[in-house]
């Protein structure tokens, strides 16, 4: 598990209040536990079940996404305390951080939603999928199809009926 | 499911983060995502979806049904019952009148029809100028039937916050033209549409075109209930 190549993060990861973690791609990355705790309910149980002294391992993860869940986690604890877009403590410095979160390219849109829902980081997982919400909304389904390059895996009989079913929703 | 075949970008994330996004969009939207592949099909039918486009306060909504309804009122996915309650107007108990609900199936967004005896009709109770029919074609049974009037005054009022936040909502007055119907081209109508101390009103004329009978409805200015808004409007 913990290789020697990650011991020497490992050992310095024993400064009181940090851990380790390991991007699937073998980046190590020091963080504040509480801030991560915190926000990742994924880290949180790693650090109960006794991790916290050696790297914890996020295969899907990449380092380029794992990056930017920790920034995340970081601002929102220190600004927001983790509390939702729902609470008082929600402001607007927080708002603009994560108007601009949103703002990253296309893959890593994807690489986000896929990180903040392995990491179970709620409101990363939610802002990422609003913003691709937004994407979708008032679009035509060929319009969709291009947008996200998606092919059409229906029969012309299938999509023909499918089109029925949903006729009032295709104007 | 082959790598990325009906699902594109998505490829790479679970079916349930399909169908999140999904669930951030609207039933309409939902709809179109349904055509675009079969994979798309599988996660916008899902009950998470669904669950999302029901009205959070839905649970207490269906405890006040007048017909004792059961929890899903027989339908076997969250998608069938909400197009059920699109379709389906339910009876809600309230004070002192029930109330009409149903879900729009574009938005979600909750709509309510007052019954007849809800409003507050001026002259309302005497016999000469308004009487209380029967008619089989109203929705719910007894309706006023307007015999004349010199002032037509006629007041309908729900909670604000029983409509659905951050949603453009219209109001209407739904009617039958009468046979022998008068006086209705002059003077003109007005409607007026108040909530939060905000009033819009509006010019109408309830006479119908040549040869229309069936029954029309009259169309108030559209109006805004806010994410906050918490005043009662009528």
């Amino acid at each position: 598990m913990a290789t020697t190549g990650a011991s020497d993060g490992a050992s310095a990861a024993k400064k009181e209040g940090l851990v380790t973690l390991m991007s699937g791609d073998g980046e190590i990355f020091e963080v504040e536990a509480a801030a991560v705790a915190a926000l990742s309910v994924t880290i949180r149980h790693a650090i109960e079940e006794g991790f916290g002294d050696r790297p914890i391992p996020l295969p899907i993860v990449g380092a380029r996404a794992l990056a930017l869940a920790v920034e995340y986690c970081r601002k929102h604890h220190s600004l927001g305390g983790g509390a939702g877009e729902d609470s008082a403590a929600y402001d607007d410095e927080l708002r603009a951080f994560d108007h601009n979160l949103a703002k990253v390219d296309r893959d890593t849109l994807f690489d986000l939603i896929e990180a903040a829902n392995y990491l179970e980081i709620e409101g990363l997982l939610n802002l990422m999928c609003r913003t691709v919400a937004e994407m979708m909304k008032g679009k035509s389904v060929e319009e969709l199809r291009r947008t996200f390059d998606v092919s059409n895996d229906y029969t012309p009989e299938e999509e023909e009926e499918v089109r029925r079913e949903v006729s009032w929703a295709l104007d | 499911m082959e790598e990325g075949v009906g699902v594109g970008e998505f490829s790479r994330v679970p079916e349930g983060c399909i169908a999140h996004v999904i669930s951030l969009t609207s039933p309409r939207d939902a709809c179109r995502l349904s055509v675009v592949s079969a994979a798309f099909r599988s996660a916008a039918a899902s009950d998470a979806v669904w669950q999302r486009f029901l009205p959070p306060d839905f649970p207490s909504i269906l405890s006040r049904a007048a017909a004792a309804a059961a929890v899903d009122l027989g339908c076997s996915s969250k998608k069938d019952l909400f197009f059920r309650l699109c379709h389906h107007p339910l009876l809600l108990l309230h004070a002192p009148t029930p109330i009409s609900f149903w879900l729009d199936k574009s938005s979600g967004a909750k709509c309510y029809m007052l019954l007849a005896r809800a409003l507050s009709i001026a002259w309302g109770d005497t016999p000469e100028y308004w009487a209380w029919n029967r008619i089989p074609d109203a929705r719910f049974g007894e309706v006023a039937e307007l015999l004349d009037v010199c002032w037509l005054e006629i007041v309908g009022r729900i909670g604000s916050s029983a409509l659905s936040p951050k949603t453009a909502y219209a109001a209407y007055l739904v009617f039958k033209i009468a046979d022998d119907w008068h006086g209705l081209h002059c003077p003109k109508q007005e409607t007026c549409v108040t909530l939060g101390g905000v009033e819009s009103k509006h010019t109408v004329c309830l006479q119908p075109d040549a040869g229309t009978q069936q029954i029309m409805s009259i169309h108030a200015r559209p109006f805004w209930r806010k994410r906050t808004e918490n005043a009662a409007g009528n």
